[in-house]
Order: C-alpha cells, then sequence, then structure tokens
C-alpha cells in the first residue's frame, strides 16, 4: 500500500507541534501488569487467546477501503470471545499520521495501531511503541504451535526495530503486472515474460479497439516508487544497503525508468493523475490491455460488480529477464501502543488477527495476504485470488517497503523524477541521476 | 440584434456557465449517489440507469452516517449559540459604548482569525486533553467557537454601527438602560443580520475539518470526516461518498433556503444608508 493524497505541508507543521508538545507533556510511563487471564485457552477453536472482562480496547486505523467492515466483524468477534470490546478510531489516511502522532505523545488513547512502514522507525524511535517479543516468545499466550516463527521471516523481519520486535504484519501485497488475456490471444502475442515484452505489447496495443496499451500509476502518491522498486529488486538493485547508505545503480535505475517512460506512452491521456485506483478503474472497464499496479487495486479487475472484464486477466510478477521475477514487499504493522494499559489483550488481537485463519477471511474481501507461512498454502485463498500464484513469485524476490522515517521524503523525489521523465523535462538518464542525488541527500550521504 | 440584446444574451451565457460550472459537480454527486458501481465507472458518464438505494442503505446502516449527521448538528449549533450569547453583546458593546482603544480590540480579535487553524490545533489539543476534554462535544464547540466568535462580532459590529443611535437614546430617555435599549431596541432591529451571521457560524461549523479531525474521539466524529472516511488507501468508494454528501448537504440545502429571506436582507443590511 501507498501513502496516497498526502499533505506534506500539513503533515510537517503537525509534526512539528506534536514534537515540541512532547517536551511540555512529559513522556508517560506505559506498561501496566498483567491483566485478565492472558493465558486463557480459547473459547472455540481458532478463536482468539485470553479472557479481558471489561477491558476497553482502542484500535487506531484507517477509514475507507473493502475491508473495513471485515475489521469491525473480526473486533466483534474478538470481543464476543474474550469478554472485551474493541472499538475502531477510523480516520482518513491522509491524516492518520498526524491523529496517531498527537494522540500518542499526549496521554495516549490507543492499545492497537495500524502503523504504515514510512512512519514505523519514527513511532519506534519516539518510544510510542511496545515490544512483543516476550509476547511471542510465552507459549501460554500463543495457540499452540504458534510462535514468531508462524510468521514469514522476511515479513516478520520488518516490525524490528533497534533489535526488538515491535510488530505484526498484515495487508501484505506487492506489484504485479495484470494483462487481458482475450486481447493478447486475439492480437496474436504471448504472454508477456519479460518487462520487455510489456513494453513492445504495450506500444502494438495502445489504441487498438480504443484502448491503451497499458494503465499504470503515474501519481506522486507512493505507488510509482512502489514500482520503481519492484523494477529495481528485477536487477538485484536497491535503494540502499543495510548501513542505510545509498546503493542505488544509476544504469539499472535509468533502465527502469525507460521502462516507465515507454509503458507512459501507452498509457490513458492523465496518467500523471493516475494512482493504483484510476489505473485499476481504466482497466476493469476495458480501456487498457495492461496494467501495473499494486495487489489490492488489482482486485477490482475480478470483482463483476465493477468490472466489465472480470475473468479476462492474466498475471505475471515483473521481471526483466525471465525466470527471474521481482516485487516490493508492501505490508503494515500492527503494533501494541506504549502507554496501553491493556497491553495483553492487546496482544491477544494482534496475534488472532494476523493469523492465517483470520487473514485468509480478509484476503478473499480484499485481496490482501497475510504474514503467516500457513496462509500462501489455504486453499481458499488460492481459489478466491486469481494472482496469488503470480504474487507469490514476486514476493520471493523482494525488497520491503522501505521505513526509514526520512523516506517520504526520498519517495516524493523519487516518484518527480520519474513524472518529469514521463513529461519529457529529463532524459532517463538525468532522472536516474535525479533520483541517485534525492536519495543520497535523504540518507545522509 | 440591439446592443442591449448582446448584452443582455452575453449575460445570461455568463450566468449559464457560472451556473453549470457550480452545479454540474453537485449533480454529478446526487446522480452517483444513486448509481450502481457498474453505472458510476462507466466510460462514458450514463443519464439513463437504473437507480439504487444501495449507497444510502449501505451509508445510513452499516456506516451509520447519521451518527455523524447528529454530531455536526450538536456541535454546529452549541457553537453558533455560544458563538452568538458572547459575540453580540460584544459587537453592541464594540460599536456603542466608549471603550479605550475599541478599535484595536476589534482588530485584536479579527487577527484571531487571521492565526491558521493548523497552528492552533495542537496546543488545543494539549489544553483539552489536560482537563479530560479531548474528544467530548464541549471541546469541539469550543474549537468551533474560537473561529466563529470573530465572525459574530465584527459581523454584528458593523451593523449596530449601522443603527441610528437615536433609536437608543431615545429609548434611554424613556427610562430603560443601556442594556435594556441593546436588548429591547438595538437587538430585534437586527434580527435578519443576526439570522444570516448564525447561517454563516453554522456553515463554517459544519464543514469545518480540521479540529473535528483533531479533537474529535469515536463518538463525536463530524459530517467531514464522515464524507472523507469514504477515500481508502486503494480505493475510494464514490457510491457511498456520495450519498454521505447528499446526506450532508441536505440540512445546509434546507437551512439555506428557510434562512432565504433573512440572508438576504442580513447580509444587505445596512448596504445603503437611508
Amino acid at each position: 500500500m501507498s501513502p496516497r493524497r498526502h499533505s506534506s505541508r500539513h503533515r510537517l507543521a503537525l509534526a512539528l507541534l506534536a514534537g515540541l508538545t512532547l517536551t511540555a507533556c512529559g513522556g508517560g510511563g506505559g506498561g501496566g501488569a498483567t491483566t485478565g487471564q492472558p493465558d486463557a485457552a480459547p473459547a472455540t477453536p481458532g478463536g482468539p487467546m485470553g479472557r479481558f472482562a471489561g477491558e476497553e480496547l482502542v484500535l487506531s486505523r484507517w477509514a475507507g477501503d473493502p475491508w473495513t467492515s471485515g475489521q469491525k466483524q473480526a473486533a466483534a468477534e474478538w470481543a464476543k470471545a474474550t469478554g472485551g470490546t474493541l472499538d475502531i478510531d477510523a480516520v482518513p489516511y491522509e491524516n492518520l499520521h498526524d491523529k496517531q502522532a498527537l494522540t500518542l505523545t499526549g496521554a495516549g488513547g490507543y492499545d492497537l495501531l495500524y502503523v504504515h512502514p514510512s512512519w514505523f522507525g519514527e513511532f519506534a524511535k519516539a518510544g510510542h511503541l511496545a515490544p512483543i517479543d516476550g509476547y511471542l516468545a510465552d507459549a501460554k499466550r500463543n495457540p499452540s504451535g504458534f510462535s514468531a516463527d508462524s510468521y514469514l521471516p522476511n515479513v516478520l523481519a520488518q516490525g524490528k526495530y533497534d533489535g526488538k520486535q515491535y510488530c505484526l504484519p498484515d495487508f501484505v501485497s506487492t506489484t504485479l503486472l495484470a494483462y487481458r488475456k482475450d486481447v493478447f490471444d486475439k492480437a496474436g502475442l504471448p504472454a508477456p515474460q519479460t518487462l520487455d515484452d510489456v513494453a513492445a505489447a504495450a506500444a502494438k496495443l495502445n489504441g487498438q479497439d480504443g484502448m491503451a496499451g497499458i494503465a499504470l500509476p503515474g501519481k506522486r502518491a507512493g505507488a510509482v516508487a512502489d514500482i520503481m522498486g519492484s523494477l529495481l529488486t528485477a536487477q538485484d538493485n536497491w535503494w540502499y544497503g543495510p548501513d542505510q547508505k545509498t546503493t542505488l545503480d544509476k544504469a539499472k535505475a535509468a533502465k527502469a525508468i525507460d521502462f516507465y517512460v515507454k509503458a507512459a506512452k501507452a498509457a490513458p491521456s492523465g496518467v500523471l493523475n493516475f494512482h493504483t485506483d484510476e489505473a485499476a478503474t481504466a482497466a476493469a472497464q476495458g480501456k487498457a490491455a495492461m496494467i501495473i499496479s499494486t495487489t489490492p487495486s488489482l482486485h477490482a479487475l475480478e470483482d463483476p460488480a465493477k468490472s466489465a472484464t472480470a475473468g479476462k486477466w492474466g498475471y505475471a510478477p515483473l521481471a526483466f529477464t525471465a525466470g527471474r521475477p521481482a516485487g516490493e514487499l508492501i505490508y503494515w504493522n500492527w503494533c501494541v501502543a506504549a502507554k496501553s494499559e491493556h497491553k495483553d489483550a492487546a496482544y491477544s488481537f494482534l496475534q488472532w488477527y494476523t493469523s492465517g485463519a483470520q487473514q485468509a477471511k480478509v484476503a478473499i474481501a480484499a485481496a490482501t495476504a497475510g504474514g503467516t507461512k500457513d496462509f500462501y498454502t489455504n486453499q481458499d485463498v488460492q481459489a478466491k485470488l486469481p494472482f496469488l500464484t503470480a504474487m507469490n513469485q514476486a514476493l520471493t524476490t523482494s525488497n520491503p517497503q522501505p521505513s526509514l522515517p526520512t523516506w517520504p521524503k526520498a519517495q516524493d523525489q523519487i516518484e518527480l523524477a520519474v513524472q518529469e521523465a514521463i513529461q519529457g523535462k529529463l532524459t532517463p538518464d538525468q532522472a536516474a541521476d535525479a533520483m541517485f542525488q534525492a536519495v543520497q541527500t535523504t540518507l545522509g550521504g | 440584434m440591439k446592443r442591449r440584446d448582446w448584452w443582455v444574451i452575453g449575460c445570461y451565457a455568463v450566468v449559464a456557465v457560472f451556473l453549470a460550472w457550480v452545479l454540474v459537480p453537485i449533480l454529478t454527486v446526487v446522480l452517483n449517489s444513486v448509481k450502481s458501481p457498474p453505472d458510476i465507472f462507466s466510460a462514458t458518464p450514463r443519464l439513463a440507469f437504473t437507480p439504487t438505494g444501495d449507497n444510502f442503505a449501505k451509508v445510513l446502516g452499516e456506516l451509520r452516517f447519521q451518527d455523524y449527521l447528529v454530531n455536526s448538528t450538536l456541535v454546529a449549533l452549541g457553537s453558533t449559540a455560544l458563538s452568538i450569547a458572547v459575540g453580540v453583546p460584544a459587537a453592541y458593546a464594540l460599536a456603542r459604548l466608549p471603550i479605550r482603544g475599541r478599535e484595536w480590540w476589534a482588530w485584536l480579535i479579527l487577527f484571531t482569525r487571521m492565526v491558521p487553524a493548523v497552528a492552533l490545533v495542537v496546543p488545543m489539543f494539549v489544553i483539552f486533553q489536560s482537563v479530560s476534554l479531548l474528544g467530548t462535544y464541549a471541546a469541539l464547540v469550543a474549537a468551533h467557537t474560537t473561529f466563529n466568535l470573530p465572525i459574530v462580532i465584527w459581523m454584528m459590529r458593523s451593523f449596530f454601527e449601522e443603527l441610528p443611535p437615536d433609536l437608543e437614546e431615545a429609548a434611554q430617555v424613556d427610562g430603560t438602560g443601556r442594556f435594556g435599549a441593546f436588548l429591547r431596541v438595538a437587538l430585534p432591529l437586527t434580527t435578519p443580520a443576526l439570522a444570516a451571521t448564525g447561517v454563516l457560524c453554522l456553515l463554517f461549523s459544519w464543514n469545518e475539518f480540521l479540529f473535528a479531525l483533531v479533537l474529535s474521539g469515536r463518538d463525536t466524529q463530524t459530517v467531514p470526516i464522515g464524507v472523507a472516511s469514504f477515500i481508502g488507501t486503494v480505493s475510494v468508494d464514490w457510491g457511498g461518498s456520495s450519498a454521505a454528501a447528499v446526506l450532508a448537504m441536505v440540512p445546509v440545502f434546507v437551512l439555506g433556503l428557510a434562512a432565504q429571506r433573512f440572508l438576504v436582507r442580513g447580509l444587505t443590511f445596512g448596504a445603503v444608508k437611508g
């Protein structure tokens, strides 16, 4: 998922002021003694652990999107099984960071938080989040056989900061190519194997039967950087290394940008204003022969209620070289607030909700994937998500969406460089150079 | 055709273009609110479609948008009442009483309106949190009063200044005090202005977003937060947001119609001196 339509000026102003109030308000203690009965067995098989009669949890998340109602249902199920209550404080995504930062900086008020990778580092560093290593390692607090090993290691690792596990993952997604099988058959084109095939097919199909060759995001809202990240990973390159110094290879960045520019030339008009949903809407309405976007948005292609092209799509991971697919690991973190007085109950929900069985329910409704190993062997999910195989292939070679506190600034500059290349203001080489400078400056050398 | 006719046609054309510019988006929202997703997402806008009430059913059922409407109503009425209760006497005082440096006071009050809301919201958050009012209607009413009060004071002050002082002086000669002159003479004469000011306060409060976002709680979120909540991270619920927008517009529309007479009189009050 990508930060979208974010008011950086507004966010900056609030962040600065929130920082000032940090000193004024004091840090607060956080923590709290064990509450309820965290090691009580689930009331029903597969249910959440523990009994927390009378405990009232508040969860902070964004509003909207198809799976909100599913989450409310999960909250109600958890409450019924444990005796606690779980209220959801949902605010517009654009304002979620600011609302969370203000609330956590003050007296608290949240027990559970959905934390986007782009501000996970900021919150962990500020002490807003509670470590959960102890909970994960405590067999009494987890269902039989459930532990940190139940999660995909590379996904779980994204919730670590300074050696401590703070969050559990869900909402896993990546970037993929979807192509109209019927259109390719009619044009006598084979299924695209590489991005060169995609660019060539996009150019050939563009304008045929009133369709654009390909739809893809062009708006500076996060998804462009996600796709660029996948294109770099497909060339064994990445923005930065473990030491947080840039490792961006300008030649490989230029190759990725060159592909983006070629694709954008075969995209519907107004591509620079397309985010994932606009691109998916165009593709779903038969206005594009292909689409590159994030997997949750691709779900719309297969929804007969929204799509005139449902059932006509094939899916493939992004690859510059056939047989070497790549993607970007996009995910969200569920975290327990440091100031929560109900950490035991919060962990109970967190563990249960991120488990494979619960994530399968979300996946079927919203096309996001879970972070546990058993999720990917769930037959129901495989039947409902036609792109799960391609998604698995992409995630096999993937880098996680950057979670450095300073990354949003670099991301914006990366997307600006792509936009300027699409507009012809910069050559791919110049855009790659601008990208390198932006990343290097943001990372501090 | 006479030159005057061309002028009239030109005027109508300008008005028609302006109305289209203003009304087409509203019409689109209204139509989308009763369209199913395939009709909303059709490549070319569909005017012939089978209307559906699904969007309203979802918005009022599962999403309980009526709660947002109730919250907005309470906050807007509360803030408007408080602003008028405090602001009208203050405006009268600034218009009539021999207060030292009253122009400076008036400008100081106006200055509070010039401070960006984003600069006020964090201190307010801290204050309301320290007095345990965060997430309550009282916090929102107080916050909205900060921007409504200067409006009331400045608008009503100008209206009071337009009234001939002789009327109040005559009342005072007849035995009433200054407050009585204000209450029984000045205030009734500015009723249209008061109504116009009240409507403006209601509208500002109804549409306010930032304070409502930061200071409201789960049970006190207002309409702007509710409407914005249909924009997700990877999708926008166009049908739901359109239905919510229609529901948000209806009270304002009804209020505007009901207060139209007062609004026209109030906003032109004192525009021409007799």
